[in-house]
This record gives structure tokens, sequence and C-alpha cells, in this order.
């Protein structure tokens, strides 16, 4: 058997192409975790996050003939996924706002943790282009010129986003918690 | 509108410190991935299909659409389909979860195709009969099956949910061709029940053939990889 963990994500997605059965199976394998996290944050709902990283996974799996090569892999899977998400969103509801999802009990934690949830809900209040460059860049780690190919915008534009979210999050966790709210423990 | 590189650099707010200190959601939980590769196997299953037949799509679950026509493996690779029950143990889809050595419980035979997909598609009848199949009275369950007929009991949308693409008759013949070649030679019906075995969402198949019945059990994601519950036997 050839040894799939040694190829490249861009020959794997070609042996697919080419009908290879086990390349797709290795580029999931690889990439799961990855895209489960950046689900998980984009749509902050687990369930949702499951089927989203599914149709995407599903998507990339039929449209792997559309990548173009100009990119790397993993940025092409972080659209469709991040495209997933949004679709998934959308159609419960149609507006910006995420779902209410605790991601723990507010009870009986310690502050640093009060913070981080509050991060979270303060994320899911500001507009979606911000809360999706905050997403890619603070909490993924993607550089910004990968993050500007996932979302299908210029870099300043990231910058931007990223630079207005920071203010905006920081506005609402400075309500909560006034200027203690860095979280650092 | 745009803001000053510095302010995205240095970041006077600190948020994105704090964004980056925000632990990791760790890794998939495996019940989703479990799910998904069965999802993806279940789009490898039809598109061997597909390709071999080089006839118009089959459906596929839910969030399906029709896939892009492509050249694949003649064998099928991991026929599986969605079991998404997290309490399902879909264990071994041989082309994305682990290497397992392909184990057929009936000899191929070769590549002998006397009857087309289509024809012996035709010749499938699914039904999920809610029956709890168990090791010990098998034989007797699939024969009651085979000569029966009765409604299905489970919400077609359950039966996608656990089997996906396997409630299809094309689906249904790569499964069976996974367990045995031969099988396909030229039956005269292929009855299936969706059903459970042994506590396990499993595919119940009974291949008639010039009046000699012969029954099996699969997962639900009829891997090639997987060991049958209950390898073809007589009924």
């Amino acid at each position: 058997m050839t040894d799939l963990a040694e190829t490249s994500d861009r020959e794997l997605l070609a042996a697919h192409c080419s009908g290879d059965p086990d390349a797709f199976g290795e580029l999931f394998r690889r990439h799961k975790d990855r895209m489960w996290a950046v689900a998980l944050r984009t749509t902050r709902d687990p369930e949702i996050a499951a089927d989203a990283v599914q149709d995407g996974f599903i998507s990339a799996f039929r449209r792997a003939d559309s990548f173009r090569g100009d990119a790397q892999v993993t940025t092409w899977l972080h659209r469709i996924i991040v495209n997933a998400c949004l679709d998934r969103l959308r159609r419960i509801k149609p507006t910006s706002e995420l779902p209410e999802y605790d991601l723990a009990d507010r009870h009986d934690v310690h502050g640093s943790t009060v913070i981080r949830l509050d991060v979270q809900e303060a994320l899911g209040k500001i507009p979606e282009g911000q809360r999706l460059a905050l997403t890619l860049v603070d909490m993924q780690g993607l550089p910004v010129a990968e993050a500007a190919e996932v979302l299908g915008v210029a870099e300043g534009t990231i910058k931007s986003r990223c630079a207005r979210g920071r203010t905006a999050l920081a506005e609402l966790l400075r309500d909560k918690h006034g200027d203690g709210y860095t979280g650092e423990t | 509108m745009t803001t000053p590189p510095d302010d995205f650099e240095n970041d006077p707010t600190g948020m994105r410190d704090l964004l980056r200190s925000l632990p990791d959601p760790g890794p998939m939980p495996q019940d989703v991935a479990d799910r998904i590769a069965a999802a993806l196997a279940a789009e490898h299953a039809g598109r061997a299909e597909d390709d071999r037949s080089n006839v118009t799509p089959m459906t596929r679950t839910g969030r399906s659409s029709k896939p892009a026509g492509r050249r694949w493996m003649q064998a099928v690779g991991g026929v599986a389909a969605a079991a998404a029950v997290a309490a399902v143990a879909v264990v071994g889809i041989n082309s994305l979860q682990q290497d397992n050595a392909p184990t057929s419980a009936v000899p191929s035979g070769g590549t002998h195709r006397s009857v087309s997909t289509d024809e012996l598609a035709d010749r499938v009848q699914v039904e999920s009969t809610g029956t709890s199949y168990t090791g010990a009275s098998f034989n007797t369950q699939a024969a009651s099956m085979a000569t029966g007929s009765k409604t299905s009991r489970i919400p077609a949308q359950e039966l996608l949910t656990q089997f996906g693409a396997l409630t299809k008759p094309r689906a249904i013949i790569g499964c069976v061709r996974t367990v045995g070649g031969s099988l396909l030679d030229d039956p005269s019906s292929i009855k299936v029940d969706l059903a459970t075995y042994d506590g396990k969402p499993a595919l119940i198949v009974v291949v008639t053939d010039d009046g000699k019945r012969t029954a099996f059990a699969v997962s639900s994601s009829c891997s090639k990889g997987d060991k049958p519950y209950a390898a073809p036997r007589s009924v």
C-alpha cells in the first residue's frame, strides 16, 4: 500500500481525483480536528458544527476537481468548511446572530473562565465578518493572507475587520468586567 | 474604511492575546468522525456504482446532490453508509478509518457479471421490519424475512440517518458485491431488511438464486474490510 501519511495534501487531492479510494480518507483524517475546531468556533454549537463539517467534507469530496492548485489544500478546505458553517447558520437564523449555546455552566467557575464564556458570548454579538476574521486569525492562527483567501476578501479587509472586531469585543467585555476583562490569571 | 496596520499588529485592546488564550476545542469527537467517515464512504459507494453502470446517479441521503462523474476503482473499496448514531460502532471503514485487510465471506468468482447493475437493482426489495436478528436465530429469522412481506416500521428519515445510501438498491448491490460477487451472478431476488443484528444496526440480506436462498448480515456501513456479522449461509 502507498504510504499515504507521507503524501502531500496536494498529491492526495490529485490522487482522489484520479480515483484513489483512500486518498480523501487520508485528507479527512489529517484535517478533521482542525476543521472541527474552526466549525465549532464559527458556529458555537457542536451539532451545527458536526453537520457543517460533514457538509463541507462531502462538498470537498465532490468538488475536488475544482481545486485550482494555486492555494493550499487547507485554505481550500477552510473556505469550504466556513461556507458550510455559514450556510447552516443561515438556515437556522438568517442573521449574523449565533445560536445560544453555553459552553459551560457559569456557576462555580473561575473568573477567567467567566471571561472566556463572555468572550464567546461577545463574539456572537459582533458582525459576522469581524467574527469570522477573528476566528480565523486570532483563534485559528491563520496568516492574514490565508484568512483573506478563505473569506474571499482583501488582506486589508481582514486586518480592518480584526481590528474593529477586537475593539468591539473589548467594549462589550469592558461593559461587563470593567478593565479587568483580559482574563489574565 | 481601513484600519491602520499598527492597530492590527499591536492590538491595543489586548483582545488578540485573549482570543489566542482561549482553549482549543479539542479533537473531533469520535462519533462525529465516524459519521462523516461513513458519509464519505457512502459517497465512494455511490460513485463506484455510478461509474460501474454509467447511468444516472442514484439518489443519495438528505444532504447530497448529484455527483460529478469520475473514474473510480472498480472494486468497491469502502462501501459504507452514514451510521450516525453514536452508539453504533462504525468499525473499519476500510478506506477511511483504518487499513483492514479485506475479508470476503464468499469468493468473488472473478469479475463475471452476467446481469447488469440496473437489472440487479430492479431485483432488490428493501424493507425495515423492525426485527431484532440474533446470531442464535438468524437462519430462521432470515428465512422468515425472505418469504414474508411486512410493512416497513421505521421512519424513512431514521433509516436514511442510520443506513444512508444503503437504503438504495444500487448501493445495496455494491454491498452484496463486497461480501461475495458470485451472489450476483443471476439472482432472482435480493431481499434486504434494514434492521439490527445482536443489537447493532445491520443489513440483513437474502439472495435467492434458482430457488436457493443465501442469507448474511453486515454492518450498516457494509465496509469492504468488515467481517459480516453473519457470514453467508443457506437458509
